[in-house]
């Protein structure tokens, strides 16, 4: 039975074996190279984003305002169903027969072809105006 | 408080370093091919793979060069790019042990698994290169700060206060540290072999050298 001789002389070779193995990448400066120069180009992209984040923002919640908020004309007020089967190819469009103004719903058939048919039902609008989101305004 | 290093910096040092400070591109890179080497065998003795050693010595720089105009060479510039070094090597080791503690990986197998798979055998410790694996095994348990401690008295030749001064803790401690990691080293050894009288009686040598 032989007894491990470990002391500070084999630490050292050890240490200095090991650390022989180990080459340094060749192309290491070139990373970190192109990582200082990305440092150098984000203070610069961070500015630009500084000037363009608050106009984004406002053209953000101008769209959220006009879209919640400022009510829709019965004008445009858009269909409330549609429904598609068969064929979607457009063959001939008809409008649909002229109904009296107090009926609420007034279908609209689009003739697709052959066992198609395109419905649009369009319900008339209530006595306050729906917002563009469906709700309506107070 | 780590005492300030007596040791003085090269003049050429100094050039290259006032020259960093004061943005000089071509100087970052006469800075990082004088430290390139020792610092990435350092990195690569601490962390033991030589993708993270190449992580470590990249960050390392960066952080080195990103905060090089603060340096105001009141200590050895060595000593504190040093400092930083170890420091990202405990960051990135302490990253990748969190990685594997969250997502393991089937079949790797590090140094203290392969340790059930290789029960070393008390006659085989002649041989040179089991000696060397041995030694490899044991120095992969000790943790980061203490393998910092020990690759830098042992491969770096650094003195106890230099150590200190890159570890950022008083000399004493540093003393405290080589000592902890020596007995470390020898627990690991004993445990290994499994005969705790062969080896404590030859790591005597290490555990009473001078520091």
């Amino acid at each position: 039975v032989s007894r491990v001789i470990v002391d500070e002389r084999k630490l050292r070779l050890f240490l200095r074996q090991e650390a022989a193995r180990a080459e340094v990448p060749p192309d290491m400066w070139q990373h970190i190279a192109r990582q200082l120069n990305q440092n150098e180009q984000r203070p610069s992209r961070t500015r630009l984003w500084a000037l363009i984040a608050p106009a984004i923002g406002v053209c953000v919640a101008a769209s959220v305002f006009w879209l919640t908020v400022i009510p829709v004309s019965d004008h445009v007020s858009p269909p409330t169903s549609l429904t598609m089967s068969g064929d979607h190819r457009l063959a001939r469009v008809s409008s649909a027969p002229d109904l009296p103004e107090r009926q609420q719903v007034k279908p609209v058939r689009y003739e697709l072809g052959p066992e198609s048919s395109l419905v649009v039902s369009r319900v008339q609008a209530p006595s306050h105006s729906p917002n563009r989101m469906g709700g309506f305004t107070q | 408080v780590a005492e300030i290093l007596p040791i003085p910096l090269a003049v050429d040092e100094i050039a290259i370093i006032e020259r960093c400070q004061s943005g000089d591109p071509p100087a970052f890179e006469e800075l990082f091919h004088l430290y390139r080497d020792d610092v990435y065998r350092f990195s690569y003795l601490v962390v033991r793979d030589a993708t993270l050693a190449q992580d470590v010595v990249q960050e390392a720089f960066l952080k080195v060069f990103k905060s090089v105009g603060k340096f105001q060479f009141r200590s050895s510039f060595k000593s504190w790019l040093y400092r930083v070094v170890v420091n990202e090597a405990i960051t990135i080791l302490r990253r990748r042990k969190l990685k594997e503690d969250l997502h393991p990986t089937p079949g790797a197998v590090t140094d203290a698994s392969d340790s059930h798979s290789r029960r070393w055998q008390p006659e085989e410790f002649a041989l040179e290169s089991e000696e060397r694996d041995l030694l490899h095994w044991a120095v992969g348990q000790l943790d980061p700060i203490h393998r910092s401690v020990v690759v830098l008295k042992y491969f770096h030749d650094f003195s106890d206060p230099e150590i200190a001064a890159v570890v950022g803790c008083p000399p004493g401690t540093v003393k405290s540290r080589l000592h902890r990691a020596r007995e470390l080293l020898r627990h690991a050894i004993t445990k290994q072999m499994g005969r705790p009288d062969l080896v404590a009686l030859s790591y005597a040598r290490i555990a009473e050298s001078p520091n």
